[in-house]
């Protein structure tokens, strides 16, 4: 062979090497880029209670939002006012309801029309059943009947009869109505399953936000729990039929339902007692535990939780260890991370079936947390541990700590808390990390409902321009969107900006003060942070400082023009022109 | 990191459960596809060290064994077996190794047409096979909880992808300027006939033009000469 049939055949096999090896890195890199994890429908978007900013433990308002995670849209399903409360919502797991709790406001502070108390009503269509089809659930009419209305399960079944003679052997039992409620994510459908009397007060009212029910794994059945004085008892209802029973008695808000759909788990907290009742009533386990797990441990947490081959029960421990009991010998076997202190907020993944948990922050712990807390995953066979990503906390406000949960599918963290914003003052916000990102969203506004519309919107020019006050100086621009003014101003030598509005309500100009620049975008962009009226701009500035509550009761009453007098002369600023 | 995290956001992806956390960062390509950049990119290095591109394709037993690494990315690759993060490294390594050991080679014979300045010997085999069981020590101890190697592994990573990209680039134009040079070619051929017959035409026409008044003018001379010498 010459060289260059040498060289032809070198450059014929080099060819098949080339295309080869790219072919197969082409195809591959497709494989890779074409097939990205699936995100589950209870991982795209969240449904959350939210109360309004500053009133602390006694909320005046609850409303349960639908937020979508990839799209920012965010869909009223519920809301209360007055002394209504609503719990905590569950997803459930094919994605299609949400369940809540939800205790109507008392007729005396009712503000809104109220639906018929003691009966099961809906609202909307049902998709995909007729309302003749419905079964007719009426709550019981007789008192006793209403306060134990289940069918017995429990074992033994003498512990059910003792609970309800400690009840109805006392006269002044302070009862109210608690609904269970379910609910289409896009809030079109709306059915009380269940009105049911609890045993408590108002302090038990309260404590049904850190509460929420539960779904059997084939969504046929809700499981709920009724409070009976220091107690509860865990029962559940059978959405097609509407038949309840009762399962267990437990000190845990939140019954914890085996993947299999057989068993419910819930804790006994002044017996350190788990109890694993199954559904159909056929057994019942105790397993008496040295845990105290029910100690300085905020009520929301969901403080058991099953394997998910439905063998073992997880109960995190008062020095946040992972127990897992095995309800068929009772034996215990221990999960610790080697390298973290604490397992804080655990959940088994929809997808990989392991355990997803926080380090780096102890619950209860006191003090400042710390500034970086990764996710990790825990391998419950192998219990080999990794780390899947860190993030650093955002500066929170001094009023509240924060609550985090796992995304099902173990990728997402959430924080709930209250932050600074850049003025220092706190917000409630929402803190999304997927170890790529953090996205922070704020609440506070979804409780608003905007004052005025687009056409509301006036541009005056001769608002623009340098203003002096008392103790203050205010330049006023145009804003880079349409009808909208870049707003600077310096108070103690410090300086801050705020976008604003400049609107015309009922024969009067108010100015819309977003403080933070961001939120003039469409679902926000009509509920600014701070109103003040524009009293008058020429010869001088006059601003007054209007509350969002007053401002909305002035519009109310206010049948076609707003009288200076209904706003009152209070909180008037008062600007020159700086030369 | 956000721009390198948006490269590989086409190429990867970017599951975060399935992605090495290295000293608290995340890598911005999944388990599986870390491995195959950073093969890649190891196994560049190697080659440029050892001048592994100048020679001709591996011999025949490295080549089976890069094959039988390319066949065993389907079973992997498509989830068949997945055993776990360290054997997603392992294949990834194993992959990518295969690929950048057939083509930096083919790529630079092909540039060259056909020409290579050595051929593989026993010790350049010898030291193909310690690197080979290197690599395949790498899930062993990978990833080192080190903000160093993190670091390091994105290098590795991006040369890796700058390699293929390098190798890609270097075919391309190589073909570009064949194919200009095939057109330019074939333009001449198509060009020449008329070429030729013009060419021919003017010789020809000024030959005979020249000659004819050359012709002429030896007979002006011949007749001057005649004249003259008559």
């Amino acid at each position: 062979m010459n060289t260059q049939e040498n060289k032809t055949v070198g450059c014929r096999k080099a060819w098949i090497a080339f295309v080869a090896a790219s072919s197969c890195l082409l195809i591959y890199v497709m494989a890779c880029v074409m097939s990205p994890a699936g995100w589950s429908p209870d991982s795209s978007k969240i449904a959350i209670l939210v109360t309004p900013p500053g009133e602390g433990d006694n909320p005046k308002e609850f409303a349960i939002f639908v937020y979508d995670t990839a799209t920012g849209a965010r869909t009223l399903l519920d809301e209360v006012k007055a002394d209504g409360v609503l719990s905590a919502p569950a997803w459930s797991p094919d994605g299609k309801w949400i369940a809540y709790y939800k205790v109507e406001p008392s007729p005396s502070e009712q503000v809104g029309p109220s639906s018929e108390p003691n009966a099961a009503v809906s609202i909307g269509e049902r998709p995909g059943n007729t309302p003749e089809d419905k079964p007719d659930r009426s709550a019981p009419s007789t008192p006793a009947e209403q306060l134990f209305s289940e069918e017995n399960q429990m074992l033994p079944s003498f512990m059910f009869e003792l609970a309800e003679e400690q009840v109805k052997d006392k006269n002044d039992v302070e009862t109210f109505d608690v609904k269970l409620v379910t609910a289409t994510p896009d809030g079109k459908y709306k059915e009380t399953l269940q009105v049911m009397k609890w045993v408590g007060g108002d302090d038990d009212r309260k404590s049904m936000v850190c509460m929420r029910p539960t779904w059997s794994p084939d969504c046929k059945r809700l499981f709920y729990v009724r409070a009976i004085k220091d107690e509860s008892y865990t029962a559940s209802i059978d959405i097609a039929t509407g038949t309840t029973y009762a399962h267990l008695l437990g000190s845990v808000a939140t019954p914890a339902v085996s993947p299999d759909g057989k068993w419910v788990a819930s804790y006994l907290e002044d017996d350190d007692t788990l109890v694993a009742s199954r559904i159909d009533g056929s057994v019942c386990k105790y397993f008496k535990l040295d845990l105290e797990i029910g100690d300085d441990r905020p009520p929301m947490l969901d403080i058991t939780f099953w394997s998910r081959d439905s063998r073992k029960i997880l109960v995190v421990d008062k020095d946040s260890v992972l127990h897992g009991i095995d309800i068929a010998s009772g034996q215990t076997e221990l999960y610790k991370d080697p390298d973290a202190n604490s397992i804080a907020y655990p959940v088994i993944s929809s997808t990989d079936k392991r355990l997803y948990y926080l380090v780096g922050f102890r619950t209860g712990e006191e003090g400042p947390p710390p500034q970086t807390i990764s996710l990790k995953r825990m391998d419950l066979q192998g219990k080999g541990t990794r780390t899947i990503f860190t993030f650093r906390m955002p500066e929170l406000s001094d009023e509240g700590g924060g609550v985090f949960s796992i995304s099902p599918n173990g990728k997402i963290v959430l924080l709930r808390a209250i932050i600074k914003d850049e003025s220092g003052e706190g917000k409630s916000a929402l803190i999304f990390w997927d170890g790529k990102t953090q996205k922070i969203v704020k609440t506070d506004r979804w409780l608003l409902k905007p004052l005025y519309g687009d056409s509301n919107l006036i541009f005056e020019e001769k608002l623009i321009g340098k203003w002096r006050g008392e103790d203050s100086r205010i330049t006023i621009a145009k804003g880079t969107q349409e009808k909208t003014y870049k707003l600077t101003w310096v108070e103690e030598d410090k300086e801050h900006h705020a976008v604003a509005n400049l609107i015309r309500l009922k024969g009067v100009t108010f100015l819309g003060v977003f403080l933070d620049e961001s939120l003039v975008e469409p679902g926000s962009h009509l509920l600014p942070d701070v109103f003040m009226r524009v009293a008058q701009i020429e010869p001088k500035l006059l601003l007054q400082t209007i509350e969002y509550d007053k401002l909305a009761e002035v519009l109310e009453k206010a049948a076609e023009s707003i009288r200076p007098e209904d706003i009152g002369a209070e909180n008037i600023a008062e600007f020159e022109r700086a030369k | 990191m956000s721009v390198i995290a948006y490269l590989f956001s086409f190429l990867c992806s970017q599951d975060a459960s399935r992605s090495f956390a290295v000293a608290g960062h995340l890598l911005p390509v999944c388990q599986r596809c870390a491995g195959l950049y950073m093969g890649m990119g190891v196994t560049f290095v190697y080659l440029l060290l050892k001048r592994g591109y100048r020679k001709n394709l591996p011999p025949r037993s490295i080549v089976y064994v890069n094959v039988a690494c390319l066949l065993a990315m389907p079973i992997f690759g498509f989830h068949l077996l997945d055993p776990g993060p360290a054997w997603r490294l392992w294949s990834g390594l194993v992959y990518g190794n295969a690929i950048v050991s057939l083509l930096v080679p083919a790529a630079s014979i092909i540039s060259n047409e056909g020409g290579k300045t050595g051929c593989h010997t026993e010790p350049s085999t010898t030291s193909f096979w310690i690197f080979f069981a290197f690599l395949n020590s790498v899930p062993l101890w990978c990833p080192a909880q080190s903000v160093w190697f993190y670091y390091a592994g994105l290098l590795f990573m991006l040369v890796g992808l700058l390699c293929v990209a390098f190798c890609v680039s270097v075919v391309t134009v190589f073909l570009i300027k064949k194919l200009l040079m095939s057109v330019m070619s074939s333009a001449k051929l198509q060009v020449r006939p008329i070429l030729l017959k013009k060419i021919s035409f003017m010789i020809f026409f000024n030959n005979y033009l020249s000659g004819y008044d050359t012709i002429r003018c030896h007979r002006k001379e011949k007749i001057k000469k005649r004249f003259f010498l008559f």
